[in-house]
């Protein structure tokens, strides 16, 4: 037997970080739009709207969006198997496979509500303090469940959904540690405004949405490394 | 780490959603082995050398420089 298995080329490596650097570029555009579009219908510019919170809209639209993406989806078996398979389907989706998708829907939109929800409440939040308690309790409740959800998650995944999962969690450990670090550092010496809980939070979000996005290209594209298959490189 | 899951694959007729079912891995587990992305775990190596009734070195093979 000689034939060798096909592995992702450099041409095709530049195909996958073009498509990264693309749904980056288009993912962006399309969210300022969004948030702009929000911004002005909601009435939420002014004191009520930092910078974190113009992130935090469009993180939550994002997550929201990609959620209710994959639950269309998973609607449809054939749909899913093609977003899966990196070859011609002919099975289509299996019921764990309907499963999986539907659970990681359901905990991106609990994401993106959970982001959205402070934001949308900011303005009567100001009117009546005591509404920001139950606001909290609200998002403590969908928190819970989002956390029920992901154990879940990780319970129906097979061996290289977890390695996945673990990946982008160190990634986004490892890029948000070094940003917060610097970020607190320059705080502390007065060079910027100090860093709040909120700033903190979405701060890392952005790095997971990056990551998770990157990692699903790659995944479903490929990308071929000497680090990757745990090779030394120097 | 080589492996020949592909070609295996193909002389079964099988698709990965097949394969997939048959090792009771997700379709995206076959893709990335077969496109060397990923090293599959000990047991789900035996799995597949019960599967195609090989040794396990006869489907997969280390890499050298």
């Amino acid at each position: 037997m000689s034939a060798q298995p096909v592995v992702a080329s450099s041409s095709s490596n530049f195909k996958t970080i073009l498509l990264v650097i693309g749904s980056y570029a288009i993912g962006g555009s399309v969210g300022y739009l969004c948030v702009k579009l929000l911004m002005t219908q909601f009435h939420l510019s002014g004191k009520f709207l930092t910078s974190a919170d113009a992130v935090a809209l469009w993180l939550g639209i994002a997550f929201l969006g990609a959620g209710a993406m994959l639950a269309f989806v998973s609607t449809n078996r054939t749909l899913l198997a093609r977003s899966m398979e990196g070859e011609g389907v002919e099975v289509p989706a299996t019921d764990d496979e309907v499963r999986i998708s539907r659970l990681q829907a359901a905990v991106l939109a609990l994401a993106g509500v959970m982001l959205l929800t402070p934001i949308f409440a900011l303005h009567r939040v100001s009117l009546h303090p005591g509404f920001a308690v139950k606001v909290y309790f609200a998002i403590v409740v969908l928190f819970v469940l989002q956390t029920v959800l992901n154990v879940r998650l990780w319970r129906a995944s097979d061996e290289y959904g977890r390695r996945t999962m673990l990946i982008v969690a160190a990634s986004t450990f490892g890029i948000g540690q070094a940003l917060l670090f610097l970020w607190g550092v320059a705080g502390r010496l007065g060079l910027t405004a100090g860093i709040s809980g909120w700033d903190a939070i979405i701060l890392l979000m952005s790095c997971y949405m990056a990551v998770g996005l990157g990692s699903w290209f790659v995944a479903r594209w490929g990308l071929r490394s000497k680090i990757r298959r745990g090779e030394r490189v120097l | 780490m080589k492996n020949k899951l592909r070609v295996l694959r193909a002389e079964r007729a099988w698709s990965q959603g097949e394969l997939s079912v048959r090792l009771g891995v997700s379709r995206q587990a076959i893709n990335a082995i077969e496109t060397e992305k990923h090293d599959p775990s000990l047991e789900l190596a035996f799995r597949m050398a019960a599967l195609f009734q090989l040794p396990i070195e006869q489907i997969f093979e280390p890499e050298t420089k």
